[in-house]
């Protein structure tokens, strides 16, 4: 059992934080919507965390600290719960690494006490992927009958009053997508081939989380039918630097403790990154001089793969310290994705910025050497 | 639904944790149980005037104390004045005009402007000092204004002291400020997740107190305000003012009541929260500085005392708290939800967005249930704003909720204005305003309330003056005319002049503003336009485009200093494009020069200097950054258009031959290249050929250089009209060239500039280059083309071959 745990790469939240749910769920007093675990304040509190409460955990009385799952607006949270619990349907949409998938998970986690009634949308994604499918094998022997029927992701959450998690609903083709408007409007989905029970019905509690990312936007829009059964919340990239490297420590530390890699990233280093990072996104320095945008999105989660991948040679190339050097050698892929003109940004970023800075700063010169050796 | 009374406590709780509550209560009880009856107020909120209305009709007190102007005392008959309707404020200014503060210079664009300061103290139909007035009438209280005029606390500037002068925020502004940086109020904020004042506010007080006893919620709002105050720096109250204005207003009670032969069990103050703890040991309190004071009531509008406007103090959404004032009054606020949301769906329905009544249910769920989360006992204005977009916005609200947000401002703030009685006298500035309009016969619009179009002959003498007048309004922005077109491009109408005139009641406020500077129409077009020029006096074209505008203002006693200060600008002005607009203004003053009797020789002086200045500044230009290189031909055309046009001999055109070759020796930038030899070409300075050799070399440079080619040529027909254009078969030659030598993907990148040179000429001279096109390939004129001249028998013979070929491929199925 121990040796499959270690094995296992990453847990779904409820496992991973469920100390915090459990407290969380001891100290509630207030009222739960039909089939949620926790209250809607108590799913607020579990997402934005900074409490500590007093919680029997095994056998042991002790203190759980809630720990800060999600970095954005209040609001947002608070809007994307309300909706939860509404008649409507809620998609997060935003900018590729903005942490939909991350809030949507912890949500469903919150809520329902599980995260994995998942539906990952692609361009190869069906209607029965969406609403039921068959064992072919045993419906030939012994035709269509609840036991032949396999139900999906969707069916389960309606029949157990949870929430289902539509991941990338836009990659979906139209056609697919709509056969959600029946699920969303008559809570239930119709089975012709079984005459004698022909419906599914949703029981309370029953709804989804979808994500979309705005840069599919135009490829494959909800239809007008579809969008009126969804309140939109759009999840903006991290606004603050001071919560950016936050995130970044934090997610990072987490990933490398997964990845069990004890490589030092320190402070200083992340602080750089994410000055990179902001900077080259936002096309503007901290000191006010104007430089070219990249064209890809840069989001947060792109700043903490940069991390992760630089502890990772820290650890196995090095003397397991991050260091700007390891940070310059892994920007060029993150930043350099589609567009080879993105290169003549990071150039010019190197070049005028880095630098400038590299003359009073000994990380910025790390930083700056470590570039031109690899933008070489 | 949650109990109110519970969570706001649960909120209350958190925050008082830092204070040391038996100090707090001693306070608070020593001020609510005094003889003299103190109620807080928060300026614009509806709960606090419906229950100071209750408390007031059931005390009944002889007279009523209210923080506001002491000046404007002689205002409170026309407030209450059956014809003045709210939206109205309170208009204060002063005038420096013996420079006491010692701020001329300091805080004026120069020592000879004085300082002005002015304020605005707006109300609305529920604020509790308006609905105090009024309540005061209908018991037959006194009422009057305690506070300090707001110029008072200013005092003499003293240099290296600049800290401790009192900024010129609103005075309510103050009071907000003090609170929302008290270690209370953040505690408070930070434990209930409250994200501005406004919610803070209406959390625990506007909507959380709906139906509270009066007496309940003098206490609460007190106790908030003492809990504050004890967590507020001392230092920071000195240096705003607060304990001044506070024994101030001690001050003019106490004097007030022996006035009046009254005690203070017989009087109520109606005052900031923050005031009701004022500290007695502080009695000092300054008096006016001299100088010219005016005081006026005068319309206001909802979306000028929205803080879209800019006003900080103001109110951010004047008619929803207006529609929920005319709910509680019918004592019917859940009617308030539906109405609203309805209200915003409905315009944004008219700007374009689909939005259905299941959306307007589903709006008001989400905002009951995001209110339950949040603490509150119903929705407040945050509440419903988020629902609004959650519900409809799809996708960035920034983005694509610009027209739901828009459509919500709209509700939110109304287009309400107010009116003022007549008997309110004028202030100096609006009674010549309106003379004027009488004097010059333009009164029509105002006296009719309609839009009026005037079209004036400035050669006649009337119409030129009533042109000046015109002119002078609308650079001092008084919403009464525009100038709609200046047909002097066409000779026919060279001096005329068509204006739209049409009535708004924003020219009373712009009156009022105004006043500031001056007490007639031209006295303070003078004082702005000194103003202006103080600000630009390193911009050539800036102080010549003001110059230009005196000059149409007809305000001839400005315009030798304005003409020193252009002189001067001149000479400090290194920007070559800067130069050339005031070249450019200048031109235009030469030519009105005889027209408004303007020294000619003046204004060519100031021509040739400029003129020189521009020459010298060209070379630096070949530097420019890409964004300002069209500028920079913009502004070689008209230095070059005025060399042409000069008869007077007193250009040194050599000078600017001198600086354009040097200017296109020394840059590298291929389109400022083609721009500066094009330019030499017309001025003759060298051959055309030279130019197109120029262009022919890029035909065998590397690729690299080669793309560039489309920039020079650009460069080159931006400026070029004739000479190189029309006469010259060699520079097609040169493109040809250019094209043959350009592999596909050289060919693409040289594409746009190409396309964009050509765009840049006349159809004459696409036609002439295409003429020459087709000659050199052998071709006749295009007419020659398009023209059939052949012989019937020959037509029939074509008719016969088309329909041969027509059979065979219909037998081929096409």
């Amino acid at each position: 059992m121990a040796k499959k745990k270690a094995l296992q790469l990453r847990e779904p939240a409820e496992v991973q934080y469920k100390h915090q749910l459990e407290a969380l769920k001891q100290n509630d007093q207030d009222d739960k919507p039909a089939n949620w675990v926790l209250s809607p304040r108590a799913v607020l509190s579990y997402i934005l965390g900074g409490q500590t409460l007093e919680a029997k955990i095994g056998r042991k009385k002790t203190s759980v600290d809630i720990s800060r799952k999600f970095f954005g607006d209040r609001a947002l949270v608070e809007k994307a719960i309300v909706t939860l619990a509404s008649e409507r349907a809620l998609l997060l949409v935003g900018e590729p690494g903005t942490g939909k998938s991350w809030l949507s998970e912890h949500l469903a986690a919150a809520i329902t006490g599980h995260s994995t009634l998942t539906i990952q949308g692609t361009a190869g994604t069906t209607e029965e992927h969406i609403k039921y499918s068959w064992n072919i094998a045993r419906v030939i022997a012994e035709g269509p009958n609840d036991q032949n029927m396999i139900p999906s992701p969707t069916m389960q959450a309606m029949q157990n009053g949870s929430l289902l998690r539509f991941e990338e609903i836009t990659r979906c083709v139209p056609d697919v997508q709509d056969s959600l408007v029946s699920i969303l409007s008559d809570k239930a989905i119709a089975i012709p081939e079984l005459p004698d029970n022909n419906m599914i019905w949703a029981k309370s509690g029953f709804n989804i989380i979808a994500t979309a990312n705005s840069r599919d936007q135009g490829v494959n829009d909800l239809s007008a039918a579809l969008k009126r059964r969804f309140n939109y919340i759009y999840i903006p990239i991290v606004a603050d630097k001071a919560t950016e490297i936050r995130i970044v420590k934090e997610r990072s530390s987490e990933l490398m403790q997964r990845y069990n890699i004890p490589a030092k990233l320190p402070d200083s280093v992340i602080h750089l990154l994410a000055t990179v990072f902001r900077e080259i996104r936002s096309g503007v320095t901290s000191d006010g001089t104007s430089i070219k945008q990249a064209s890809t999105t840069l989001s947060t989660a792109e700043a903490i793969a940069v991390a992760l991948e630089a502890a990772l040679s820290s650890q196995y190339f090095a003397d397991g310290v991050v260091t700007p050097a390891h940070i310059a050698q892994n920007l060029i892929g993150s930043i350099v994705k589609e567009d080879r003109d993105d290169l003549k940004v990071l150039k010019e970023y190197n070049a005028l910025i880095a630098k400038k800075r590299a003359s009073s700063d000994e990380s910025w010169k790390t930083f700056y050497t470590a570039m031109l050796e690899a933008l070489h | 639904m949650i109990d109110k009374q519970e969570a706001d406590q649960s909120v209350k709780q958190a925050a008082l944790k830092t204070l040391d509550l038996k100090q707090l209560e001693k306070q608070v009880n020593a001020v609510l149980d005094a003889d003299l009856y103190w109620f807080p107020v928060r300026h614009h909120s509806p709960i606090v005037s419906q229950l100071l209305q209750q408390v007031i009709r059931q005390r009944k007190p002889k007279i009523i104390f209210i923080e506001g102007p002491s000046d404007c005392n002689n205002l409170i008959p026309h407030i209450l004045n059956s014809e003045s309707k709210p939206p109205i404020a309170l208009y204060s200014s002063y005038r420096d005009d013996d420079n006491v503060l010692n701020l001329a210079g300091i805080n004026t664009p120069s020592v000879d402007i004085p300082t002005r300061l002015s304020s605005w103290y707006p109300m609305l139909a529920y604020s509790p000092e308006y609905v105090a007035l009024k309540t005061a009438k209908e018991i037959d209280a006194l009422s009057c204004f305690i506070d300090l005029p707001h110029h008072a606390l200013y005092t003499p500037f003293v240099k290296g002291k600049e800290d401790e002068s009192p900024s010129e925020l609103p005075i309510e502004n103050k009071q907000i400020d003090l609170i929302t940086q008290s270690d209370f109020y953040c505690a408070l904020a930070e434990s209930a997740g409250y994200s501005s004042w406004e919610e803070t506010w209406d959390s625990l007080f506007e909507f959380g107190a709906y139906n509270s006893d009066p007496e309940i919620f003098r206490r609460e709002l007190a106790t908030f305000c003492a809990a504050s105050r004890l967590t507020t720096s001392k230092q920071q109250m000195e240096q705003d003012g607060t304990y001044q204005r506070e024994a101030y207003m001690r001050h003019t009670i106490k004097e007030k009541l022996a006035e009046h032969q009254l005690n203070e069990s017989q009087a109520m103050v109606i005052c900031g929260g923050f005031h009701l703890f004022m500290d007695h040991a502080y009695d000092q309190f300054p008096t006016p500085p001299k100088g010219t004071n005016y005081n006026s009531l005068v319309p206001y509008s909802f979306f000028r005392v929205s803080e879209l406007s800019g006003y900080r103090a103001g109110n951010r959404a004047p008619q929803f708290y207006q529609l929920y004032w005319s709910f509680l009054q019918k004592n019917n606020i859940q009617a308030l939800l539906p109405e609203y949301i309805v209200s915003v769906l409905k315009k944004g329905r008219q700007k374009g967005e689909i939005l259905s009544a299941a959306d307007a249910i589903s709006i008001v769920q989400h905002a009951q249930m995001l209110s339950q989360l949040r603490q509150r006992s119903t929705p407040i204005l945050e509440d419903l704003h988020d629902a609004i977009m959650a519900c409809c916005c799809k996708g960035d609200p920034d983005y694509d909720g610009l027209v739901l947000k828009s459509a919500i401002d709209e509700i939110d703030i109304g287009r309400v204005l107010g009116k003022v009685t007549n008997d309110v006298g004028r202030l100096p500035l609006a009674i010549d305003f309106y003379d004027c309009l009488q004097k010059l016969e333009l009164n029509t619009f105002q006296l009719e309330e309609k839009r009026v179009k005037q079209v004036l002959n400035q050669q006649e003498d009337f119409d030129r003056q009533r042109s000046a007048f015109l002119h002078q309004i609308a650079f001092l922005k008084i919403p009464a005319a525009t100038l709609v077109s200046n047909e002097n491009q066409f000779s026919a109408a060279i001096f005329k002049e068509t204006w739209i005139l049409v009535w708004s009641p924003d020219i009373d406020a712009k009156l009022v503003e105004e006043n500031l500077y001056g007490d007639t129409i031209e006295s303070a077009t003078m004082t702005r336009l000194q103003e202006s020029i103080a600000k630009q006096s390193n911009d050539a074209s800036a102080c010549c485009r003001i110059l230009y505008e005196a000059i149409k203002m007809a305000l001839p006693c400005l315009i030798q200093q304005l003409q020193t200060s252009a002189a001067d600008a001149i000479a400090n002005d290194t920007r070559m494009v800067s130069l050339a607009q005031a070249l450019n203004y200048l031109g235009q003053i030469e030519q009105y020069s005889s027209l408004h009797q303007i020294k000619k020789q003046a204004v060519q002086r100031l021509i040739v200097q400029a003129y020189n200045r521009a020459c010298f500044a060209i070379p630096d230009s070949a530097t420019t950054p890409q964004e300002k290189q069209y500028e920079i031909v913009e502004a070689l055309k008209i230095i070059a258009e005025i060399v042409f046009k000069d008869k007077s001999g007193e250009m040194d055109i050599e000078l600017l031959h001198i600086n354009i070759q040097s200017a296109a020796t020394l840059t590298d930038v291929p389109f400022l290249k083609g721009a500066f030899y094009g330019l030499l070409a017309e001025l003759k300075v060298i051959p055309s050929d030279e130019v197109i050799y120029l262009l022919a070399a890029y035909a065998k440079a590397m690729p690299d250089i080669l793309v560039q080619s489309g920039d020079f040529l650009e460069g080159l027909l931006s400026v070029s009209r004739t000479s190189i254009v029309t006469g010259s078969p060699q520079l097609i030659e040169a493109i040809e060239e250019l094209f043959k030598q350009a592999n596909h993907e050289s060919f693409l990148i040289m594409l746009p500039k190409i396309r964009q040179a050509f765009e840049k000429m006349n159809t004459q001279s696409k036609h002439a280059i295409a003429d020459k096109v087709a000659q050199k390939h052998g071709l006749k004129k295009s007419v020659d083309l398009v023209a059939l001249n052949t012989s019937l028998e020959a037509a029939l013979l074509i008719s016969q071959i088309d329909g041969q070929v027509d059979k065979i491929m219909q037998k081929w199925g096409f």
